[in-house]
Parts: structure tokens; C-alpha cells; sequence
């Protein structure tokens, strides 16, 4: 396969957004005060911030270089991860899930489990977070180390070593403002390495119906119908029809509900954002407007491998193959990137890219040590102490005087948070 | 991709079952949600290990329990199927221990934590665009929109 050349260009870039990437978490350390700032933000991120770092979160490298995998091995169908597998679970988590999540003392799913049911319940969910998180940043690990090596030439063991100990560093820094922050800044990286990708894509095979047409071809090749690659819902009346394997049922029930809904509703690295949202208002626009670029995303990670596979059949070995003979969906996205962007534009495809990683190893690390400080912490702390944590914060923001006129008024039963009482005076 | 989804078939399919009784239904027990989180983990795991996608070797893909009752075209819909198996035995296990155990927590501990037990918000001085309903369905409309033009 070609190898990807990186100018000095595209280096000065990928250097420029570590250092930037750094150089925030160590600007907004000297904010994070307690516990509830480096977790929650303080509560001081507006809605429409806490909607793209919300999206962002959810747009790790499993999702950018996944989605065009799959893009690339299922078609079209992949939009369902979307359309379907997103969309109405993040109005549902919107509607009805936060206001819980928001207002009540829990701030993250083991806490939640241990006030609702008992301590045993918390510990079982402990132990399969844990062994959940050592899964995804492990194969997330892999993947950029993998991808470094196989398109830069980079050698594996000092790529893994060196982007964790960057992840690390910024994390223990800022906490989740400076995550969210940064993923505010991957959501336009992405946006802007992807975007000529997808457009410079088109314009070769001739707009989207050059690209059906080429998809007829994949689709013919394997024995489905013409149209089965480049279609999202026509082919699901049984699983032998579609690349994916799967009938309509399934598709709605497994992803649609059961997927779909645990994934948007129980994980808090995607929760925590809307948390972190300055008013209960804020925190539940958060996700629906979110639900707006996640709509269209689709257009940017999926296209991307859906032009991959296109070009593979008909230009022949666009891709690299694996040890069977199939094609290597996993470098669907890298190597659309080294071909068709230049050198400037490579370096912010390639930034993207490694933002992506860093966000999804990122969240995955600050979601263990908030789940074992939650273990560590008594998770009814009192809320009292936690209400003076908050208007500490609010008094920063110079809410103090309404802040505290609230608090005096606000009957300190144990129902009562500080945010309800916050948010509430800062709004009037 | 096709790994994460069955780690996630593994752990958030039941744990949504959970939350979805736990937020939705005050007479949920500790026990209810312990031993239906157990059950629907351990209903993933036989189903995994009793399934096959199309063309792969018994291990880590599933087939690990010796016979292999059903092959899935692809190792999505296997998971899809995991999915739906360990939700619906969290389920309905949690529902019958709850029915079978006393409850844990009273009314006042868990406010603030069950809906019925939650104050409501009021959208009702905000302006209609601002409303999370208003929000909700319009990007439900667009998202249906969307799947009709590429159906």
C-alpha cells in the first residue's frame, strides 16, 4: 500500500495541537478547586458547548475509524448506527432521563446504583465497568499504534507509550473543562479534515450517483441485489439479503432499543457532559442539540468508507488486503486520508484523527478514576458541604450574592441539591 | 467496531434494563436489580457462547460452550441478538425477584431517583423552541426524514 508522507506542514500542525491541547489543561488548572470541578466542570458549561463536547465524547476513534469501516463493509446500512441506533435515544436521554441525572445527588452510574438499589449492585457494576473500560481504551491503544505503524512508519511500542502519556498528563491537568474544551476543538478538527475528504471523494466517482453505481458492482460481486450497499432499509426484510446480516427485527429491537438506549442512557462519559451544563434547562437541550451534527455525521465518517470500498472494486487493491484475501476495512479512513488530502490539509485530517483517539482514551481513563473515587468517597456525602462547593464556584462567576441570598432561603433537607438552588437564582 | 458492540451487548444491555426499572418503577428491590443484572450477564454469556457468526473459529467470537445451536450471517447480528437476549432476561428476572423480595430504600430515600417520586419540571413559562419536548420532536421528524430519502 502507499505509504503516507507527512510534510513539515502536517508535522507542525499535529505538534501545534498537543501542545495547544496541553497548554489548556494547564491554563484551566488553577480552576479546578474540589472534586465536583474536576468531574462535573463546576456546572458552568453553556448548553450549546456541552452539546458539541457531548457529540465529541461519542466521537472517539472507534466511532471515526469504526464507522468508516463499516461504512466501507456494511454500505449504506451503517447509517443505522445513526438514524436509528442514536438519534431517538438521545431525545429520550433528553426528555426524560435528565432531569434524574441532573438533579439528583448521583454523578456517575455506580453512584447512581448504590443510592437507588444497594452496595452489592454497585460493586457487580464496578467490576463490569472496569473490565468494559480495560476493553475499549485497550483496543483503542491498539488501533492508533496499529495505524501509526502500518501508515507513518512509526514504531508501535513508542507511539502507545507516547499518547498515553500525553492523555495522562492533560487529564490529570484540567479535569473535564479542559476535556470539554478540547473536544469543542475536535469537534471542528474533525469536521474540517473530514469535509474535503468526503468532497474531493464524490467529485472522483462522479457525485452520489457514480458512487451507487460502483456500489452495484460490490453489492453484485458478493450475490446481493444491486442496490444493497448504497440503501439503508430496503434489504432488511431478511438477513441473507444484506451485507450486515441482519433481518428488520433485529436491527430495531438490538440496536435501535436495547443497544442504542443502554449505550445513550448509562454511559456517563457522554452523560457527564450534559452535567456539566450551567442550568437542569441547559443540561436537557444538551443532547437534543446534539442530536443535530449527530444527524449528519453519517455524510463525514460513513461516506468516507463507502468511497473506500467503491474505488477498491472497480479501480482494483485501493485498499490493502488481509491474510484471507478480504480487503482491510480498518484503513478505509487512513488511507482515504493519504490520498486524497494534501500536505497542510493531511496534517489536520491526521490531527483530527489522533483528537479522536485522544478523546475516546481520554474519557475512558477519567471514567476509572471517577468510578474509583466514587468507591473511595462516601457516595451520600453530605449535601450541604457539596451546596458551599458549588456556590464557591458560583462566586467565581459573581452569582454570590443571589447565590447565597438562594441558599439561605432554600430549606437544606436532604432532597435539596446545590445546583437546583444555584441554577434557580442564577437564572432569576 | 463489531468488538465494542459486544462488549456493550455484555454490559449496558442488562444495566438499561436496570435503570429503566430502577427510574421508572419504585417497587424495584436491591435484590431485583442484582440478581437480574447477574441474569442478564449470564444470558449474554450463554448466548454468545452458544452462537456462531458465519465462517469464524469457536473462542473468542462465540461457540465457546462446545455445540453451537445457531450461526449468525455476520458478527453483528450476533451481537444485536446478545443484546436483546441479556435485556429481556435482566428484565423480566428483575421483575420477578422485585415481586418476590421486600423493598429496600423507602419512598423519602428515593426521591429525586424514581420519576414518580421526582418533581416535575415546568416547561411551560418557556417559549415553545426552547421546550426539550419541541427540540425532541423535531429532531425525531428530521431523523425520520433522513432514513425515507436514503431508504
Amino acid at each position: 500500500m502507499e505509504r503516507i508522507h507527512l510534510g513539515a506542514i502536517d508535522y507542525t500542525l499535529l505538534i501545534i495541537y498537543f501542545a495547544f491541547v496541553l497548554g489548556i489543561g494547564w491554563g484551566l488548572r488553577r480552576f479546578v478547586k474540589s472534586s465536583e470541578d474536576f468531574f462535573l466542570s463546576g456546572r458552568s458549561i453553556p448548553a450549546w458547548i456541552a452539546g458539541l463536547a457531548f457529540i465529541s465524547a461519542n466521537l472517539g476513534a472507534q466511532e471515526v475509524i469504526g464507522m468508516g469501516a463499516s461504512g466501507a463493509k456494511y454500505g449504506m446500512m451503517t447509517s443505522h448506527f445513526y438514524w436509528v441506533g442514536a438519534i431517538p435515544a438521545m431525545v429520550f436521554v433528553g426528555v426524560f432521563m435528565m432531569p434524574f441525572y441532573y438533579g439528583s445527588r448521583a454523578r456517575s452510574v455506580p453512584e447512581y446504583l448504590k443510592l437507588r438499589f444497594d452496595e452489592k449492585t454497585r460493586g457487580f457494576n464496578a467490576i463490569t465497568f472496569a473490565i468494559m473500560t480495560t476493553f475499549s481504551s485497550g483496543i483503542s491503544m491498539y488501533a492508533l499504534a496499529k495505524l501509526l505503524e502500518l501508515v507513518l512508519g512509526w514504531n508501535f511500542n513508542t507511539s502507545v507509550l507516547l499518547s498515553g502519556v500525553i492523555v495522562l498528563a492533560y487529564i490529570f491537568l484540567g479535569g473535564l473543562t479542559s476535556a470539554i474544551y478540547n473536544e469543542v476543538l475536535q469537534f471542528f478538527l474533525i469536521v474540517m479534515g473530514f469535509l474535503p475528504l468526503v468532497l474531493l471523494g464524490l467529485k472522483d466517482v462522479g457525485g452520489w450517483h457514480g458512487l451507487t453505481e460502483r456500489l452495484a458492482t460490490v453489492a453484485t460481486n458478493q450475490g446481493f441485489a444491486a442496490s444493497a450497499y448504497s440503501t439503508s432499509w430496503r434489504h432488511l426484510d431478511s438477513a441473507a439479503a444484506n451485507p450486515m446480516g441482519v433481518e428488520w427485527f433485529g436491527m430495531v429491537m438490538g440496536l435501535g432499543f436495547v443497544l442504542s438506549f443502554g449505550y445513550w442512557c448509562t454511559d456517563f462519559l457522554v452523560v457527564q457532559r450534559a452535567m456539566a451544563a450551567d442550568s437542569m434547562t441547559a443540561a436537557r437541550r444538551t443532547p437534543l442539540l446534539a442530536a443535530f451534527p449527530k444527524m449528519v455525521f453519517p455524510l463525514l465518517v460513513i461516506l468516507p468508507g463507502m468511497l473506500a470500498i467503491a474505488m477498491h472494486v472497480t479501480h482494483g487493491g485501493f485498499l490493502p488486503l488481509e491474510k484471507d484475501g478480504t480487503p482491510n476495512y480498518n484503513l478505509a479512513v487512513p488511507v482515504m486520508l493519504g490520498h486524497y488530502l494534501p500536505s497542510g490539509v493531511l496534517g489536520l485530517g491526521l490531527t483530527a484523527l489522533m483528537a479522536s483517539f485522544m478523546s475516546g482514551m481520554g474519557a475512558t481513563s477519567r471514567h476509572s478514576i471517577r468510578c474509583g473515587r466514587t468507591t473511595s468517597t462516601s457516595p451520600t456525602s453530605n449535601p450541604a458541604s457539596r451546596t458551599r462547593t458549588t456556590c464557591a464556584w458560583a462566586r467565581r462567576r459573581r452569582w454570590w450574592a443571589s447565590c447565597s441570598r438562594c441558599w439561605r432561603r432554600t430549606p437544606r433537607h436532604a432532597s435539596t441539591t446545590s445546583w437546583t438552588c444555584c441554577s434557580s437564582c442564577s437564572r432569576s | 467496531m463489531d468488538m465494542l458492540q459486544l462488549v456493550f451487548a455484555f454490559v449496558n444491555a442488562p444495566l438499561f434494563a436496570t435503570f429503566l426499572l430502577g427510574m421508572f418503577w419504585k417497587r424495584t428491590t436491591g435484590h431485583g436489580a442484582f440478581f437480574g443484572l447477574l441474569t442478564g450477564t449470564a444470558a449474554a454469556a450463554l448466548h454468545h457462547g452458544l452462537t456462531l457468526p458465519h465462517g469464524a473459529v469457536a473462542g473468542i467470537k462465540g461457540g465457546f460452550l462446545g455445540t453451537v445451536v445457531h450461526t449468525y450471517p455476520s458478527e453483528m447480528a450476533q451481537n444485536f441478538w446478545s443484546a436483546i437476549f441479556a435485556w429481556t432476561a435482566c428484565f423480566v428476572a428483575t421483575i420477578v425477584i422485585s415481586l418476590a423480595t421486600r423493598r429496600n430504600k423507602s419512598d423519602e430515600e428515593l426521591k429525586g431517583l424514581v420519576y414518580s417520586l421526582t418533581p416535575r419540571q415546568k416547561d411551560g413559562d418557556m417559549p415553545w423552541f426552547k421546550r426539550p419536548a419541541t427540540l425532541g420532536v423535531i429532531v425525531l421528524a428530521l431523523a425520520l426524514v433522513l432514513n425515507i430519502i436514503f431508504w
